[in-house]
């Protein structure tokens, strides 16, 4: 950021009802920042995505369990807005912990496991910011400010090119994106599942016999990888 | 319909555009809330579609191999509910459509562009009776603040050809086909001084086929004198965009409860 005084407005303002005073300069804008970050609405936001990104929104919810956005507000209340007072505080919360496994992939986060968890070599070009487009997650594309919507319900229609991500990726079908399949097995013998989903996976994960790129295919297509 | 639009004042394109697209100050959009809230069992599979990019296409694995993967993806999503099944439906329904090999019907010739694509897409989605209940599609780049004949003009011929094109392919589902045309806001009446116009208030809407008692303009034309403008120059909204949806919504589903769609909006549906 620069700071050009000729440009700068250096008379007395009013911003959300709090009087900055003549004269500041550049000190202006560390006194917004500290109106808008002293601000109740604000903690309450701030608590509210952070829930949103950890813990998630139940289906038919309008927003994070409210107890886990207090708490975290809270956090960053009386922390003077330290953001590891605040994270702690929201790791701490039950909600936390009863979200593993169960928060949806957006499609950006989805494609990124799929390509870390099998070592993938990619461009990150073309084809990947392709699917990108498609599921509607590309970055920067959203048309305004407030972002790509974080609950569940606006991304259940892109199940259909996930499950085509998946078996283009296992089957090295993605120009400028190639895994090792052989090595991939040889790294985690057996246990191909439990390195996607990170537990063991149920009978039905499991079940049948259908060639390692399959396999591979069906495991990064399947409800499990979809959730994090 | 001229002087439509909505209510809010900011022009500002992310705020009237959310605005328009949510109905209101409600979280999510008009048109989902509609296809949520009215009477009649949902259609399967196709229900609603939007194209900005592709439509999407069917899966393929090698030769032979398609089927057996969707196979063992439809076992284990099956303890899933609600988004696998309709993927899966839809994606049965692609399928028959690409076996079809659809063309334009009765002479149409749809514009070059994506526009125009989707258009056609939309056409054969309709006629193959796939359930398809709502399509959105969009035509950017109206934003017009500097030399602006450069940049409508060729956009005017775009919306024309690709508008009549997809009335003649349809047909006869024209009768069952409502075709909304929207912006988020209108232009300022004034030129500017680098041969365009900024953000305005009213604009217009066009609503086509459904049954609509087509072939008129509706206005209650106030003039372009500056007296009877609004704010700092621009065309009042006399129509709001939600009486004029409400009255198209009214005629696709028996028993839609409007307000709920449009909440916290006291309606007056224009007679269309």
């Amino acid at each position: 950021m620069e700071f050009d005084p000729s440009l700068h407005d250096d008379g007395a303002k009013e911003v959300l009802g709090e009087r900055i005073p003549a004269g500041l300069g550049e000190g202006d804008l560390d006194r917004v920042l500290a109106i808008v970050a002293g601000h109740p609405a604000t903690a309450r936001h701030l608590g509210s995505k952070l829930c949103r990104r950890f813990i998630g929104v139940a289906e038919g919810d309008d927003g994070p369990e409210p107890a886990a956005v207090e708490r975290v507000a809270e956090a960053f209340r009386s922390s003077g807005g330290e953001i590891r007072a605040t994270l702690s505080a929201l790791f701490e919360t039950e909600a936390f912990r009863g979200a593993a496994g169960r928060k949806l992939k957006r499609p950006f986060r989805f494609l990124v496991s799929a390509l870390r968890a099998t070592g993938a070599r990619t461009d990150g070009g073309g084809r990947i910011h392709d699917y990108l487009l498609s599921m509607g997650h590309a970055p920067f594309q959203y048309p305004t400010p407030d972002g790509y919507p974080d609950d569940e319900t606006p991304w259940h229609g892109t199940l259909l090119w996930r499950w085509r991500f998946a078996v283009e990726l296992a089957e090295n079908r993605l120009p400028g994106t190639r895994i090792d399949l052989p090595g991939l097995l040889a790294d985690f013998p057996g246990r191909l599942h439990r390195h996607l989903l990170g537990r063991r996976p149920t009978a039905a994960e499991a079940a049948g016999d259908h060639g390692p790129g399959k396999t591979l295919a069906l495991a990064l297509a399947s409800p499990g990888f979809q959730r994090y | 319909m001229h002087a439509a639009g909505s209510e809010d004042e900011t022009r500002s394109h992310f705020e009237a555009q959310d605005l328009m697209e949510h109905g209101g100050p409600v979280g999510g959009g008009w048109l989902g809330r509609f296809l949520r809230f009215r009477t009649g069992a949902p259609g399967a599979g196709l229900g609603a579609v939007a194209l900005g990019k592709a439509l999407p296409e069917s899966l393929r694995g090698a030769p032979g191999e398609g089927q057996a993967y969707l196979g063992e993806l439809a076992r284990l999503w099956s303890e899933e509910t609600g988004s696998a099944r309709s993927t899966l439906d839809a994606l049965g329904r692609i399928e028959e459509l690409r076996r079809q090999n659809y063309r334009p019907a009765n002479g149409a010739e749809y514009p070059p562009g994506g526009f125009g694509r989707g258009l056609f897409q939309i056409a054969g989605l309709i006629k193959a009776r796939v359930g398809l209940e709502a399509a959105t599609i969009d035509l950017g780049g109206w934003d017009s603040h500097l030399a602006q004949s450069t940049l409508i003009d060729s956009l005017m011929d775009e919306l024309a050809a690709g508008l009549a094109a997809f009335h003649r392919d349809l047909g006869t589902a024209t009768a069952t086909t409502s075709v909304v045309v929207m912006t988020e806001f209108g232009r300022r009446v004034q030129e500017n001084a680098s041969l365009g116009t900024d953000h305005g208030r009213g604009s217009v809407m066009l609503v086509a086929g459904g049954g609509v008692a087509g072939g008129r303009v509706v206005a209650d034309w106030p003039g372009l004198a500056f007296d009877v403008l609004a704010g700092p120059g621009d065309l009042p909204v006399f129509h709001n965009y939600r009486d004029v949806l409400a009255a198209v919504l009214s005629r696709h589903g028996a028993g839609a409860d409007l307000g709920r769609v449009f909440p916290s909006f006291e309606l007056h549906p224009l007679d269309l």
